[in-house]
């Protein structure tokens, strides 16, 4: 990248710099330092406690991860390859990966583990953490065949088969790649999640007992040998696909950019009211579909009817007498404020961030880097911290809920600022403009749709990061009705909440999708109207390749990355 | 009676005709595998389960293990649960029964580590931790002590002991034979009110098993083996903490970091909510009819209706026939 260029110290300081920073505040207060250990008091842990204790604890959660991440992706591939014979199915499946996407894990993960073996149930994790990131980003892939070649196929004589096999599938490969890589540090989350369910072994069982001993070293070992499991897979997984496909980011840059912009598959030309039919349509059909889901699933696995609730229950439970709707309307209204505040919080909090790493670059040079890791720290240990700084209030909820959002879109928003074409930052700067005015009247505009689409991807997770913390902190709304659920064996009013919370993650990150489609199509009208004027002055998102389309891509699915903590 | 012909619900052995013993099977641990299962680890690793021709999963459990469910779905014969949870799986529909009691005492307890509270009026203004998994029974332990929810806080934590060691919170939840003995062992001096002091009395740590498991002959047989074996265990278990701590740190628990030391002397404090008078006269897992009836009182306190139908004393009667030790 360019800052680490031209200073390659930068993200040395910033680690120099965050750790004394830490080892002071964690020295300087007692309580601060029981939960947040300073750096000297996790090595000295991490050496008492020796490189092969965490090894071996590595290596169960590193296998159960590799499998889940070798049958998510395999389920993804599987996905896309029928929307690239059936294209008319790729709107339903992303629906589909969006549902499987914002499953509550407080909830599924304690299913899972009766419905499987510990050791099936974290790869299951980590396999439904995997699924939608890989496909998502190889249907984004789908959409950058150049009609072109669709063409040439055509005037050749090729059937639709050709089409397949000669243009379509091979167009994926580079974003299969993408998708491998980006799915890895999922897939360890995923299974860490398991593991903290229950299991025999791995680093989730690690750090239950080194919570329940009340050892915070430990605790942040784990976490931090769990960052460096997700890295390890991200980089081998790097270095393969660039082995293996040499020619994948230049295509990677172009297909990200398709994947960024929202397309309208149904056309613009065609007149409202069809359109409007259109997406009714659709919707009625993932709903039935998703329904087919259910219960297929209840019936492949053979699930008791005593946990396992059909939709036709649920539909009953909801609409009868039983259901207590003041309730469940209380927890959903918490629920809901929580994670839109924590969005939305998150993402301005990025945006200013981001602002300034772009007024004073040293600054972003710095402190990139340390936000980049920090992004792999697992949310489970990373709440009582939040908790002890924040409180179990309000505030606390609404720091975890920001702080999930706040990474991917700092990514988003940074790349985005970069981005800005430099003729159009040249042309403000020569007719002496400053550093402040470039910003924003030029970087601003431009990573106005980048904000809206990492908070697109950050929706769920601003909803699982909310559950988690009325979970663990707060004892509020679904987050904690849902535990209490459980354990109270209430299996439909279970289902029914996973049912509610699952429709308001996906209402979300539809509504988002819709507010960033509504912008571009008010973006490209503004800059058709003032083409003709002052072409220079308005920042052409569309045309502008990414720099580093596989930080962009990260950018976008670190979301996973952090997504299934509980 | 007909011929049994089973369906091998629970246990994976062959079990298709009369007189076909089962001979594997899964019992579901409440917990990740610690000190807590001492008993099985010592009656697996002294062959007394192989002695009864038994070959026994011990399925791992955690913070949201949900383990009645587990037995009522047919994936285990056995799992570890409590009354309050079986009572309520049982009032959903579920068809448990409870067949003995790892613990004759609960093992909650308010810990304290500046303030001291040593008794319910201690509570009074103070900042207690409670997880949310245990509202239900504290709720209970209120009504029970006669303690005005309003006159202290409520604060939700989970089991990590932090909020009680940074201060957050005056009281905490925990147990007696895990926590405190964790905050003992780091040199602290933490004031303990066992709320079984003050009217909370409840067996815990029970064995739940699905009716039509203690009807059908050869699961019943099972589960008699399963027990009379573990119930060894768990005699060898209670003479010897050391032994316990030795099998959950090297075998059962390898690898996750348990802390030998905190494992023997949680071992040996659980002795005291599994050894009574009553067990020494009856044998260990004991149900007296005084303890149900005190379970039923307190479960009533707690909002769960129950009945004496949810517990099942023959099968222990069948596994001691007579005698209190094997």
């Amino acid at each position: 990248m360019r800052t680490s260029a031209t200073r390659p110290a930068g993200p040395l300081i910033g680690v120099v710099v965050l750790l004394l920073g830490w080892q002071l505040l964690a020295a300087g207060r007692a309580s601060v330092g029981q939960v947040v250990p300073g750096p000297a008091a996790i090595v000295g842990q991490f050496v008492t406690d020796g490189l092969g204790q965490y090894l071996g604890s590595a290596y169960h959660t590193g296998r159960a991860a590799l499998l889940g991440w070798l049958w998510g992706n395999i389920a993804a591939i599987a996905a896309v390859v029928l929307a690239v014979v059936v294209p008319r199915l790729e709107a339903l499946l992303l629906r589909l990966g969006v549902v499987s996407y914002c499953l509550p894990i407080v909830a599924i993960g304690p299913l899972f583990s009766i419905l499987f073996s510990a050791d099936t149930s974290r790869q299951v994790l980590a396999a439904l953490a995997v699924f939608f990131m890989t496909l998502v980003i190889v249907t984004a892939g789908l959409r950058t065949v150049d009609p072109g070649w669709l063409d040439v196929v055509a005037v050749h004589g090729g059937t639709a088969r050709t089409n397949v096999v000669k243009v379509r599938l091979p167009a994926i490969l580079p974003s299969l790649a993408l998708g491998l890589q980006a799915s890895a540090p999922a897939a360890v989350l995923g299974a860490i999640v398991g593991e903290y369910i229950g299991a025999d072994d791995g680093l989730g069982v690690m750090m239950i007992n080194a919570q329940q001993a009340t050892n915070a070293p430990r605790t942040w070992c784990v976490a931090l040998v769990a960052t460096v499991l997700a890295g390890v897979g991200y980089a081998v997984l790097g270095l393969l696909g660039r082995v293996l496909l040499p020619w994948r980011t230049e295509i990677a840059a172009t297909e990200l950019r398709a994947s960024t912009a929202p397309h309208g598959r149904n056309g613009s030309d065609r007149p409202w009211a069809r359109q409007m039919a259109s997406s009714v349509a659709s919707v009625i059909g993932s709903v039935v579909a998703i329904l087919l889901v259910w219960e297929a699933f209840l019936a492949v696995f053979d699930v008791s009817p005593f946990i396992g609730k059909r939709p036709l229950d649920v539909l009953a439970y909801l609409t009868g007498p039983k259901v207590d709707w003041a309730a469940l309307g209380a927890d959903a209204a918490i629920t809901v404020r929580d994670s839109l505040l924590g969005l939305t919080g998150g993402a301005l909090v990025a945006f200013t961030v981001a602002a300034m790493f772009s007024l004073v670059p040293w600054l972003g040079s710095v402190l990139m880097p340390v936000a980049l890791a920090m992004r792999a720290v697992p949310l489970v240990a990373l709440t009582p911290v939040v908790v002890l700084a924040f409180g179990r209030g309000f505030a606390g909820v609404l720091v975890i809920a920001a702080i999930v959002s706040f990474f991917p879109t700092l990514v988003g928003v940074v790349d985005a600022f970069r981005r800005t074409p430099a003729e159009i930052v040249d042309v403000v700067r020569a007719t002496g403009g400053s550093r402040w005015q470039v910003l924003r009247r030029v970087q601003v505009v431009t990573a106005i749709p980048v904000l809206f689409t990492s908070m697109r991807a950050a929706a769920p997770l601003a909803v699982a990061g909310a559950l988690l913390a009325e979970w663990l902190a707060t004892g509020q709304g679904f987050g904690s009705s849902m535990s209490l659920s459980l354990s109270t064996s209430n299996y439909l009013l279970l289902w029914s909440q996973v049912v509610l919370a699952t429709t308001m993650c996906a209402a979300l990150y539809f509504a988002v999708g819709l507010l960033e489609r509504g912008l571009l199509t008010l973006l490209a009208h503004e800059r058709r109207d003032s083409a003709t004027t002052a072409s220079t002055e308005a920042p052409q998102v569309e045309q502008v390749p990414p720099r580093d389309p596989v930080g962009a891509a990260v950018a976008r699915s670190a979301a996973k990355t952090s997504a299934p903590h509980s | 009676m007909a011929a049994p012909v089973l369906a091998s619900c629970g246990a994976d052995g062959a079990s298709t005709g009369t007189g076909t013993a089962i001979g594997s099977m899964a019992y579901q641990l409440g917990w990740i595998k610690n000190f807590q299962y001492g008993g099985e680890y010592i009656a697996d690793d002294s062959g007394f389960y192989a002695a009864e021709k038994l070959t026994v999963d011990l399925v791992a459990g955690g913070p949201t293990a949900a383990t009645d469910a587990a037995v009522q779905s047919g994936k285990v014969l056995l799992a570890q649960s409590g009354p309050d949870l079986t009572a309520n799986a049982v009032a959903q529909g579920a068809d448990l029964k409870i067949i003995g009691a790892n613990y004759q005492r609960s093992p909650y307890a308010i810990i304290s580590l500046g303030a001291p509270i040593s008794s319910p009026a201690d509570l009074a203004g103070k900042r207690i931790g409670v997880q949310s998994v245990n509202e239900v029974a504290w709720a209970a332990f209120l009504q029970l002590a006669r303690i005005d929810p309003s006159s202290f806080t409520k604060v939700p934590v989970q089991f990590d002991m932090t909020p009680l060691t940074s201060g957050e919170v005056d009281g905490f939840w925990g147990f007696t034979n895990d926590n405190v003995v964790t905050l003992k062992l780091r040199g602290l001096n933490p004031t303990v009110m066992p709320l079984a002091d003050y009217g909370y009395k409840i067996m815990t740590a029970t064995y739940t098993a699905r009716t039509q498991s203690l009807q059908r002959p050869d699961e019943r047989d099972a589960i008699i083996r399963f027990l009379r074996a573990s119930i060894k265990g768990w005699q060898a278990a209670v003479a010897d903490p050391a032994r316990v701590a030795e099998l959950t740190v090297d075998k059962y628990g390898q690898g996750n970091g348990l802390d030998r030391a905190v494992q023997e002397a949680s071992s040996a404090a659980t002795n005291e909510l599994m050894v009574t008078a009553e067990t020494q006269a009856n044998g260990l897992m004991t149900m007296s009819d005084q303890l149900i009836t005190d379970t039923l009182a307190t479960l009533s306190a707690s909002g769960i209706h129950a009945d004496r139908a949810l517990f099942d004393q023959s099968v222990l009667a069948d596994v001691f026939a007579g005698k209190p030790t094997l």
